[in-house]
């Protein structure tokens, strides 16, 4: 309420005091535009317009100065005291970096837009004819009105690209996090250590189910690499069924996967290695390990990111690595010497898209009794609360109604301000072709047709738009990208660096912020639309009275 | 185009203000042969410019029929009475009703430009037209860079 009553007052403000200026014999004489041709301030767009660069440089490149402390030990005091006064210059500019930017790219960018506005003028000069090079020069006149529109567009679009966007990125992180944790959509495991038997069995019945598109046994192991390594984890893995049931993302596997499944499955003795453990044991591709001193893989592959930098050290001189990811290996391996590996077996399950994995759970759990069934959905903070036996679930549930309500307000938030801001152009335009009534009616006099009228209203402020709107882009999908790096630099787990936060737009994102892109672009035509149609009575008193 | 006789047959113009009616015109009759001149004469709020922007289609007719040659204007849609205020019918307002933006050469040019005619023919005629009323030389003025009568010209 009081932004928007201290907005109105300085929107007043200026041309009430310009026409209280002006030259009375000339205004009584004919109608007269005020021209506002005063340039904007520059000294304080040239400041909003550097912090927010600084911003968007640190967020293209990821830095994150909540990491600081890590560098503080051991570097210059000086260096040091430069690190914190970024970290809190950084802290400061997190939220209004990026609107700053957008203030004062806006406001040192009227150039620009001109060049922009003439040569879209151009283009529409084909749809709407000659009349269409008349638009830039009606819209210049007032460029502090100009940059005020861009900006109002550009800072409504780039901040639901950047809120949408972040909400999109952060659900499908939470959502692979859980896939990673669980291993696919569900996970069935016995209530005690299961051999490969029982699980091979389950996976076969269910993957006749109807709701069911995979289902995969698994069988968890650790063994010990030649005398080199601690205890390595090993997935013994079904290589004909382990992709239509367990949750991978192709990058994961170097190289071709599909032929990396193929060895698994050919040769008994092989192994797709966890990269990092290769990397820091220059463990080469067609090598060979031994497993548990007692059978030698041939290494076919490398799986998951190389964290070997991040997971060993060298305190008080002694050297030291912590394999933290897994290796898979064929379960003909483990069937071939059930004594040699000593862990348990579950089945992976992928359920039909637009299932429920509570009721599917609770489905297998009736069936197969012994189970315990977890779910994606438990370990997810935005999903629906599932039945499961894991104590937890309840807790979980409750944190999980709490987060999905927030992801909604901030949705519901970003539509609401699309709307705001689709009002608030609407009534810029719509001023702005009020004021120039009489030059309208002008127009519709000298023979300008409804269309033609339309046209050039549409393009005198759409280019604007579309300006904005490049504008809002570029700085929305830098902010979403540097947020995603930030959070990956801050979370270094093995999970994370397997499946990082990306940059996602899925439907529901893309839809979301179509809507506010659409409600924008009805705050133009609706106004041009209602200034385009001249009803011939008030054209007449118009001409003869304004 | 060709002159044309304008024929005015009973022509009523009545206008509401709040609960008022007020008649502005109330049966007209005129008759103005192909090529001929007329002056009208009379009191402030007779009518005078409400009968002129109904012949310039700028307004409707309340009843009655005005003929310019064949066309019976008190019959044409906002679609034709477009195309007859771009391709018949010019005007000169009291005030002067110039597009501030646009030079001398491009508020000439502007009706043109709707009838869709090609840039070079547009610019000839426009030439030829400023050249007519004296203002070749201010073709490039924009209206308030004009003296006091040139606008009218």
């Amino acid at each position: 309420m009081i932004f928007t009553v201290a907005l109105t007052l300085l929107a007043i403000y200026s041309p009430a005091r310009a026409a209280a200026s002006m030259d009375p014999a000339k205004a009584l004489r004919e109608y007269v535009y005020l021209e506002d041709t005063r340039s904007s301030k520059k000294r304080g767009a040239i400041i909003a317009f550097s912090l927010g660069l600084y911003k968007l440089i640190i967020l293209l490149l990821g830095i994150n100065f909540q990491n600081i402390s890590r560098f503080l030990f051991g570097v210059n005091f000086l260096f040091a005291i430069v690190l914190i006064i970024l970290a809190i210059l950084d802290f400061g500019l997190n939220i209004i970096g990026p609107f700053l930017f957008l203030y004062g790219a806006t406001q040192l960018s009227t150039g620009l837009a001109i060049r922009f506005h003439k040569r879209f003028a151009s283009l529409s000069k084909r749809l709407v004819g000659d009349i269409a090079s008349l638009a830039s020069k009606s819209v210049f006149r007032n460029p502090r009105r100009v940059t005020a529109l861009v900006f109002l567009v550009a800072l409504i679009a780039g901040y639901s690209i950047w809120v949408i966007g972040d909400l999109a990125s952060v659900q499908d992180y939470n959502v692979r996090q859980a896939e990673v944790a669980v291993g696919s959509d569900l996970h069935a495991s016995g209530r005690v250590p299961l051999n490969l038997t029982y699980p091979v069995l389950v996976a076969n019945q269910l993957r006749t189910w109807n709701n069911i598109t995979g289902a995969t046994p698994e069988f968890d192991t650790s063994v010990t690499l030649s005398s080199r390594a601690g205890f390595l984890q090993v997935k013994a893995i079904d290589p004909p069924t382990w992709r239509q049931g367990a949750y991978y993302e192709t990058d994961w596997f170097g190289g071709n996967i599909e032929a990396d499944f193929q060895n698994l499955q050919s040769n008994t003795q092989s192994i797709v290695l966890d990269r990092g453990v290769a990397s820091y044991y220059n463990i080469l591709q067609g090598g060979t390990v031994s497993a548990n001193q007692t059978v030698n893989l041939t290494v076919i592959n490398f799986f998951g990111p190389d964290y070997s930098q991040q997971s060993s050290g060298q305190p008080f001189g002694f050297s030291y690595f912590q394999p933290e990811g897994w290796s898979f290996v064929p379960l003909s391996l483990v069937s071939q010497y059930p004594t040699l590996f000593s862990g348990s077996g579950s089945v992976l399950v992928k359920a039909r898209p637009g299932v429920s994995l509570t009721d599917l759970a609770a489905s297998i759990q009736k069936v197969y009794p012994s189970l315990t069934v977890s779910t994606a959905q438990d370990y997810t903070q935005g999903g629906v609360p599932v039945v499961s036996n894991a104590p937890q679930a309840s807790a979980q549930s409750a944190g999980a109604v709490i987060a999905s309500g927030t992801q909604n307000v901030l949705r519901l938030g970003t539509v609401f301000a699309g709307l705001a801001a689709s009002i608030g152009i609407g009534a810029v335009a719509y001023t702005g072709f009020k004021e120039r009534e009489k030059e309208t009616t002008m127009l519709a006099v000298r023979g300008l047709s409804y269309k033609q009228m339309l046209g050039l209203l549409v393009t005198e402020v759409l280019p604007l738009v579309i300006f904005a709107l490049i504008l809002a882009t570029t700085v929305g999908l830098i902010t979403v990208r540097g947020d995603s790096l930030a959070q990956n630099s801050l979370n270094p787990s093995y999970a994370s660096l397997l499946a990082p936060r990306r940059v996602v737009f899925p439907l529901w994102a893309s839809e979301n912020i179509l809507a506010i892109i659409g409600l924008l672009f009805l705050g133009v035509f609706l106004p041009a639309i209602t200034a385009a149609r001249k009803d011939l009575s008030k054209m007449s008193r118009t001409v003869r009275f304004a | 185009m060709s002159a044309v006789p304008v024929i005015v047959d009973s022509l009523v113009k009545a206008y509401k203000l709040g609960r008022v009616e007020v008649q502005a015109l109330r049966g007209i009759n005129l008759k103005v042969e192909a090529g001929g001149m007329v002056s009208i004469i009379g009191p402030s709020g007779s009518g005078k410019t409400t009968l002129l922007n109904i012949l310039g289609g700028l307004d409707r007719a309340t009843a009655g029929n005005v003929h310019i040659g064949n066309t019976v204007l008190t019959d044409l849609d906002p679609t034709k009475l477009v195309y007859y205020r771009r391709q018949i019918v010019g005007h000169v307002f009291q005030t002067l009703n110039l597009i501030p933006t646009l030079t001398a050469a491009e508020n000439v040019e502007l009706p043109m430009m709707a009838a869709g005619t090609p840039r070079g023919t547009r610019s000839a005629r426009t030439k030829e037209l400023l050249g007519i009323v004296g203002l070749a030389d201010r073709h490039d003025h924009k209206p308030d860079e004009l003296s006091g009568g040139e606008p009218h010209s």
